[in-house]
């Protein structure tokens, strides 16, 4: 394995249930900084719902309970003192469905340096506003009409919106859930090559089913069953010879 | 890998390039076993081992091209993939043999069979038994996905290596001795070729063990003290 440079996640013992029900069982994983890593498995195994407990968004599912510890960047992020607003900006989230808010595309990134308090006048939102939107790959295409409604560009651009959005307010970590499924091959494109981008800065952490996309973005891939972690290794390592059987079975779409 | 893919037309596909390739193995076996036949009977037939070459060098276009539309097609992963990519290059393997074998019947039919040659085929018909058997093995470790068998082979041919150095040396001491014949240089030419094949067998081996285990074989192969 490749090692992991600087560690940015570390999961110990992480354990999920929603009421009764583990969805998660017992993970540890260690993710490593300015790197993509992907999260593959069968649907229901419990990627979203782990991809879930960096940010803690799970807090927002009634009835849904975590153990174990989850930091970031050293922090206990399930610790009593954490703000979960400045949390949830520093571990961003994209999700499958691009979700724009019904309001302009300036207004969409402009929302959450806003309200971080992240500029101090109009000329420095813009400023913001114009390196994210160009972060994302998308300022040339709507640098003339950033008054439009968000809703009105096409999906691709939409989610790339969504990710403009996400690193307006200067996240350490994306996390995203299925990022490409509603999007094109070009749109797929332009995401994946936007990712490779993005880690040179971020670090980021996608779940897939596709396995053509893990293996092309990704450094490290892990392979999730049931609620377990079954392998997490280098990506070109699981997709040449993957050490356990099951991993082997869902990637070669065999019946497991 | 006998678990099958939920996508039936994968299996089918593979089912195919299997096969081609199996055929191709048999074609090149049963050329390299004519070649043998071949050394102590002059009137082995040249014109049907001209024939199955050509047959083998159409089935590796075919094997090359089943492979490139397999890749685009299904995107294979992990134990597939390298199933699918090495099976062009063993049947390049495959394809050498054939031709080895072919160039070695070329020479045999230059040789006139005189009382002194006779001692001189006898030493090739001993080391082309050795290479015949890593053929038969190596294809058959093929066919099974056989690793441990690929690995005999491959270890195997050190004996081939020995003995075909021997020959050598003492078809050289005679020509050194005597003066060379036609019939010597020739049989120079075919104790290297068999040679070779016995190298091709060690490569398609190393190929078996690479769909296994996914590594090569790396450490360093046994070598006898070879001049050559
Ligand atoms: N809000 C929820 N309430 C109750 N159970 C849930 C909830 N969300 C997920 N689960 C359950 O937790 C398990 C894991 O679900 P999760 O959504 O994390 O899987 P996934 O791997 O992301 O699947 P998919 O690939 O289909 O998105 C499943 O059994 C699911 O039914
Ligand atoms: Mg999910």
């Amino acid at each position: 394995m490749t090692d992991i440079v600087e560690t940015i996640v570390n999961c110990d013992g992480v354990s999920v249930f929603y009421g009764e029900n583990r969805a998660i069982n017992n993970i540890s994983i260690d993710i490593g900084k300015q790197s993509i890593t992907a999260f593959i498995g069968p649907s229901g195994c419990g990627k979203s719902t782990f991809l879930r407990t960096i940010n803690r968004m799970n807090d927002t599912i009634e009835g849904c309970r975590i153990e174990g510890r989850v930091t970031v960047d050293g922090q206990d992020i399930y610790d009593a003192s954490v703000d979960v607003v400045p949390l949830r900006a520093k571990v961003g989230m994209v999700f499958q469905k691009p979700n724009p808010f019904p309001k302009t595309i300036y207004e969409n990134v402009a929302y959450g340096p806003r309200i971080h308090g992240l500029a101090r006048n109009k000329s420095q939102l813009d400023d913001i506003v114009e390196k994210a939107l160009t972060g994302a790959g998308l300022w040339a295409e709507v640098r003339d009409r950033l008054q439009d409604s968000g809703t009105s560009l096409s999906g691709g651009q939409q989610q790339r919106l969504c990710i403009a959005r996400t690193i307006a307010v200067e996240p350490q970590i994306i996390l995203m859930d299925e990022p490409c499924s509603a999007l094109d091959p070009i749109a797929t494109s332009k995401i994946e090559a936007l990712m490779s981008e993005l880690s040179n800065e971020y670090t980021i952490i996608i779940v897939t089913h596709s396995m053509q996309q893990a293996a092309r973005v990704s450094q490290k891939t892990a392979y999730f069953h049931l609620g377990n972690l079954i392998e997490y290794g280098d990506t070109k390592e699981i997709f040449v010879r993957p050490k356990d059987p099951q991993t082997e079975a869902y990637i070669s779409g065999k019946i497991g | 890998m006998t678990q099958e893919h939920i996508n039936a037309a994968f299996d089918e596909d593979l089912d195919q390039l299997d096969k081609l390739i199996t055929t191709m193995g048999n074609l090149a076996l049963s050329q390299f076993i004519a070649v043998i036949d071949g050394l102590s009977d002059e009137s082995v037939e040249l014109k049907s081992l001209i024939s199955n070459d050509k047959k083998i060098d159409a089935l590796e276009t075919e094997i090359y091209n089943k492979t490139v539309e397999i890749i685009a097609i299904r995107s294979p992963q992990a134990n597939d993939l390298r199933r699918i990519i090495t099976a062009p290059k063993i049947a390049s393997f495959l394809e050498r043999i054939g031709d080895y074998s072919k160039n070695i019947i070329k020479r045999r039919s230059m040789m006139m069979v005189e009382e002194s040659d006779l001692a001189i085929l006898e030493k090739l018909n001993g080391i082309s038994g050795i290479a015949r058997e890593l053929l038969v093995d190596v294809l058959d470790s093929l066919a099974r996905l056989d690793a441990s068998k690929a690995r005999l082979v491959w270890e195997g041919d050190v004996e081939l290596d020995a003995q075909h150095s021997i020959v050598y040396k003492r078809i050289y001491r005679r020509m050194v001795e005597k003066g060379s014949s036609p019939a010597e240089i020739n049989a120079l030419f075919i104790a290297k070729n068999i040679e070779r094949i016995g190298d091709y067998c060690t490569s398609i081996a190393e190929q078996v063990y690479f769909i296994v285990n996914g590594e090569m074989l790396d450490e360093k192969r046994p070598k006898a003290n070879n001049i050559l």
